[in-house]
């Protein structure tokens, strides 16, 4: 069987495993889980209704595979609260929550790659980027989104208006970005570090190639594959510190709509939102592998 | 007999910031036992003044205090939480070479998958399913924190486990408890020391964050997430609650997080 399709069926049936667990979320409820949704949420749903609508009058296999049937032919349940499809609820924030984490990881690996070059290859001044990288990721790495989130917001939007305080999405992608590329220069540093000292960048030097040259072919070249690789596997810690950030300055995503769900024990749409943010972890897993074989052929 | 080598390397270079350390939570420990909650209006918002060197929050309340007492609570949390995770993660690092190939293989896949898991997103299924408790904060925290220690002990001691003093004890009848207890365990803790100041500083960061946002300490406990999002709330009215609320929590996971990467 050609590995392309190995991954994707391994693909497939972890996604099935996952959706298996969000649908067992609500049978986890103590107790009677329609009476407990009904205490919680004040809804006003007949419970025998709620209980059909969500498959919970069956038997557990029947009732996954009656979810699963749903969920395949596009019905993903309704919100408790407002009775709305949580597909159309999803929809809009997941793409904003994409668009976000998208200019993050743009301004982030922009500036960790401005910053791991300098830093990392043999320029008269690296030793001090090498220190300023040092240092900056450190302090960026101490700074809880908590706490720099809401300063920035009362610099930026209060004291010099520059942006608006919520709702924007230049200040929480400023914040996220400052965020991973803390770690990522020094992660590109390290490694170009390694890569110019190899005997092809030398030999490279020795035909007299220039060092900028050597740096960018040499160095960032077999870099590449491990970090983009190293993207992927982070998707996870990435979509996690979008979401404090979603809630902090204030954007509507999917990861503030997963709290509000939560908040409000509306739980068919915190199964969906579950579902749909595990399944980008292991799509960001699995496509980190498939581009690390595809840049390194010796990788298996 | 442990190793004591680096550890006390780690102590040696850093002691002031060690005493440091130390003293803020005795202070800490001190302030939690007798900060006064009551509430007084007529002292709300005050700015940092000589007699109150943080202001006053939305009640009237001291935020020196305050913040004090935060500090202990979240201090103490992530203390036991990264005792319990770097304990666990040891004893199952350690154990996990001496599963069958298989096994081994399966267990190295699950903690892949779990390690790929955000801790956030794992905070909010345990809160939706069991509410808000410190049980729940437990569990979401050691989930998510035992996969990166356990990788560590298991690469350690897969390296211990092909050196020749491990085969010859294996070859001499010895059990894989006695090899763990007199083989591994001396190396292992080493690494568990050198480690705590990370596992700390992460653990207080994932704390604060997911108390930030409701779902983490129980109403009523004070840790430093709710003082934050008590910041939050007066920013406009009074910066100062927010500027005050994280920045002793800034420097100290600063120099922890310093001291842990030049051992």
């Amino acid at each position: 069987m050609p590995q392309s399709l190995k991954t994707l069926l391994q693909f497939f049936a972890l996604c099935l495993i996952v959706f298996v667990i969000s649908r067992l979320l609500i049978r986890s409820l103590p107790g009677d889980p329609i009476e407990f949704l009904i205490a919680e949420t004040g809804s006003r749903i007949d419970a025998d209704a709620l209980r059909h609508e969500l498959h919970l009058d069956r038997p557990l296999i029947e009732g996954l595979g009656a979810d699963l049937v749903a969920f395949a032919s596009g019905d993903w349940g309704k919100s408790l609260i407002n009775r709305v499809p949580v597909t159309e609820m999803i929809a809009p924030r997941f793409f904003r929550s994409v668009w976000l984490g998208s200019i993050s990881i743009f301004l982030a690996l922009s500036m960790s790659l401005f910053l791991g070059v300098l830093a990392g290859s043999r320029q008269k001044n690296s030793p001090r980027w090498s220190l300023l990288v040092d240092r900056m990721g450190a302090v960026m790495a101490a700074l809880p989104t908590p706490w720099i989130g809401p300063i920035m917001i009362y610099i930026f939007a209060v004291a010099l208006p520059i942006v608006p305080p919520s709702g924007s999405w230049i200040l929480p992608s400023i914040a996220l970005a400052l965020n991973f590329s803390a770690y990522w220069s020094r992660l590109i540093r390290v490694r170009l570090e390694s890569s110019i000292s190899s005997q092809a960048a030398t030999a490279a030097r020795a035909r007299g190639v220039s060092e900028t040259m050597v740096t960018l072919k040499y160095g960032l070249g077999p870099v590449s594959g491990a970090l983009l690789a190293y993207l992927g596997s982070r998707i996870g810690s990435i979509l996690g510190g979008t979401m404090i950030t979603e809630i902090v300055f204030g954007w509507d995503g999917l990861g503030r709509l997963m709290l509000e769900s939560v908040l409000s024990r509306d739980y068919p749409l915190f199964e969906a939102c579950f579902f749909v943010t595990s399944t980008m972890i292991l799509a960001g897993h699995f496509l980190g592998e498939a581009l690390q074989r595809w840049f390194d052929p010796r990788i298996s | 007999m442990v190793r004591s080598t680096n550890f006390l390397n780690m102590f040696k270079r850093h002691r002031f910031l060690w005493i440091g350390v130390a003293s803020w939570y005795g202070v800490s420990g001190v302030a939690y036992l007798y900060t006064s909650q009551t509430i007084d209006l007529e002292r709300m918002l005050l700015k940092p003044t000589i007699g109150e060197w943080f202001g006053t929050d939305g009640f009237g309340r001291s935020l020196l205090q305050l913040n004090l007492a935060a500090h202990w609570v979240s201090g103490l949390f992530a203390f036991s939480i990264a005792t319990l995770t770097l304990g666990f993660g040891l004893i199952l690092g350690a154990s996990t070479t001496f599963f069958k190939p298989s096994i081994e293989k399966s267990f190295l896949r699950l903690m892949d998958a779990l390690q790929s898991i955000p801790f956030v997103l794992i905070a909010l299924t345990l809160y939706a399913t069991f509410g808000s408790s410190w049980l729940t904060l437990t569990l979401a925290l050691t989930i998510g924190w035992i996969p990166g220690f356990w990788r560590l002990t298991y690469y350690r001691s897969k390296e211990l486990r092909a050196q020749e003093f491990v085969q010859a004890a294996h070859a001499l009848g010895a059990s894989p408890p006695a090899i763990i207890r007199r083989h591994y365990l001396p190396h292992l803790m080493e690494l568990a020391v050198t480690q705590f100041p990370n596992q700390f500083t992460g653990l207080l960061l994932a704390e604060i964050s997911l108390s930030f946002i409701g779902v983490g300490v129980p109403k009523g406990a004070n840790s430093l997430g709710t003082l934050l999002h008590h910041g939050s709330q007066y920013l406009i009215e009074a910066p100062h609650i927010a500027v005050t609320s994280g920045l002793p929590l800034t420097l100290l996971v600063y120099g922890l997080m310093r001291s842990s990467r030049n051992t």
